[in-house]
């Protein structure tokens, strides 16, 4: 196994910060569209359950809403595309930065078991709230945020809001 | 002539391409923030590290700001992009929902998709929480149809809705972001150099 | 880091100030985000208009659909329309004496091909929205009520004339009676020395 790359600190926030703007901005001027990331999850699941249960899904309205080809659309599918796109940029930056470890980030008083657990139940409560929402922290904080549409910004007060006033009761989790 | 897809430069597959690409940038800018690090992102909840907001709100007024110059220049045409409608309860209700799950979990969709792929097993945990918050959703969808399509005001921006220019709006914005920014490097100062 | 945090905020602050500098100095700038619906709305053309153009042969009259799917050009589209979905509208040469039409079945699609047709230069463009379904509902199968008003009728005696010309089946029915889809005349081009 090659020598491991000592840990190399993060980029300056402001412009990590601007290099996923001129992204959105790329993405604006040739697509037409933001980015997004709820949206393919919301596919994948969708093409999941037209492949182990098509009848179920083809009757469902929320599933049938990301099938308009059929199970075969997911490769033709431009937000899924782009989430596999940034799996791929994470893990280019993480093994060139020599961040790449399989380990669990977690804070110091809580076991690796319950981070999990925590885990688990965040994001099932992301894949709900993002479903409610039409979208997440990509699709409608940074996109339509940058678009100042009023839903998203709604949506980054209400988000923003509800996790400082949670945050108290699962500290033990992070600190 | 922008957006370049409407007015037929860019077809679906090449289309595909360039979702690739701008993926594979938008992962890479996550990582190299720290955003793929849970315990980094739950700082922001903690005020301890604001990198979240300091890393979101940058790239909300960079393209912001890009997209309003291009507009002005006459190169992008506005009403082109799409604006995803606005449903106000929904995406309120779907905010605090979402916003619960982010402290508990400590990544959102985009960032656990880059934690994964940094080896980072609690990312593949938010991936696949996630996968069954979705499923219960569409399984429950029939009993919330009528809620998930309540108040909805279409496609509607800010600067529309208050019958203001767009650019007053974007000045404003940016004005109010700096000042966040501010604000952030003061509330750290204190946290030091602790995380990250 | 400060350095650049700086530079950052400076570029920032100076790019956001002028833009709202820009904005209170009015003209194209202070217009630059009018919702697609309220661009096109002094454009549209209803069908019942083009009927009229149609039939009384308008010179330099440019009919395009710009759905996507050709199946659903061939199934039905409007009289002498071209097929040419918005991604191929670049390969339209703009003709400043040509009046255009744009028409879809719905939603924005019409909208969007009108500004990206006025981008690439043409001067009159009107757009039909929901070209298809307004064809079908008020040139094929236009209906009276039997409570309606005299002027009422004498406004439909016209369309009804309108409707023969092209097909269609004008209908007299009872108040609050509807069609449903089965009745619709769907069947649109007459053959023969019209077109």
């Amino acid at each position: 196994m090659p020598a491991r790359r000592p840990a190399q600190p993060y980029l300056n926030p402001y412009l990590a910060g601007v290099g996923i703007g001129v992204v959105l901005l790329l993405a604006f001027v040739v697509m037409g569209r933001g980015l997004g990331a709820s949206g393919a999850f919301s596919t994948a699941v969708a093409t999941g359950m037209a492949v182990t249960a098509p009848g179920h899904a083809a009757a469902n309205a929320a599933y049938a809403a990301y099938l308009p080809d059929g199970p075969t659309s997911l490769f033709s599918d431009w937000l899924f595309i782009e989430i596999v796109g940034v799996t791929i940029g994470g893990l280019l930056s993480a093994l060139l930065a020599g961040r790449f470890r399989v380990a669990v980030d977690k804070g110091p008083r809580v076991s690796v078991r319950g981070r999990i657990a925590y885990a688990l139940a965040g994001g099932a409560l992301m894949g709900i709230g993002a479903k409610l929402a039409r979208g997440c922290t990509s699709g409608q904080a940074l996109t339509g945020g940058a678009l100042l549409s009023v839903g998203s910004w709604l949506f980054i007060l209400a988000a923003f809001a509800a996790g400082y006033l949670a945050a108290p009761l699962v500290r033990r989790a992070w600190t | 002539m922008a957006p370049l897809a409407e007015f037929g430069y860019v077809g679906s597959a090449a289309g595909l391409f360039v979702a690739l690409g701008l993926g594979i940038a938008f992962g890479f800018f996550l990582e190299r923030g720290g955003l793929g690090n849970a315990v980094k992102l739950a700082g922001q909840f903690y005020l301890t590290d604001l990198t979240v907001f300091k890393v979101m709100f940058a790239a909300i007024v960079t393209a912001m700001l890009g997209l309003f110059w291009l507009a002005a220049l006459g190169v992008v045409q506005l009403p082109l992009v799409f604006v995803p409608p606005t449903f106000v309860l929904p995406q309120l209700a779907g905010g605090v929902v979402f916003g619960v799950g982010f402290v508990v979990g400590g990544l959102c969709p985009g960032t656990s998709c880059v934690s994964a792929s940094s080896g980072r097993l609690d990312g593949l945990a938010v991936l696949g929480g996630m996968v069954v918050g979705i499923v219960a959703f569409n399984e429950a969808f029939p009993l919330i149809a009528a809620f998930y399509g309540a108040t909805p005001l279409g496609p509607l921006t800010i600067p529309q809705a208050l019958g203001l220019p767009h650019g007053l709006m974007v000045a404003a914005t940016v004005g109010a972001a700096l000042l966040g920014f501010l604000a952030a490097e003061r509330l750290e100062r204190p946290a030091g150099a602790a995380r990250g | 880091m400060r350095r650049v945090n700086a530079a950052l905020g400076a570029a920032a602050a100076a790019l956001g100030g002028l833009a709202g500098v820009l904005t209170l100095a009015g003209g194209r700038v202070a217009a630059l985000d009018q919702p697609l619906p309220a661009l096109v709305e002094s454009h549209r053309v209803s069908a019942l208009e083009l009927a009229a153009w149609l039939r009384d042969r308008r010179p330099n009259l440019v009919i395009l659909d710009v759905r996507p799917d050709s199946t659903a050009f061939e199934a039905f589209h409007l009289p002498r329309a071209r097929h040419v979905p918005l991604a191929d509208l670049r390969s339209v040469p703009p003709d400043s004496g040509a009046t255009v039409v744009v028409y879809a079945a719905g939603g924005d699609l019409a909208a969007r091909a009108w500004l990206v047709l006025r981008t690439l230069g043409h001067d009159a463009v009107r757009v039909a929205p929901d070209g298809v379904g307004d064809w079908l509902a008020a040139v094929l199968n236009p209906t009276l009520f039997t409570d309606a008003t005299p002027e009422a009728r004498q406004a439909f005696a016209a369309q009804a004339e309108l409707s023969r010309y092209f097909g269609g089946l004008p209908r007299i029915l009872p108040p609050g009676a509807r069609l449903d889809s089965t009745t619709l005349l769907r069947s649109t081009l007459r053959r023969g020395c019209a077109f």
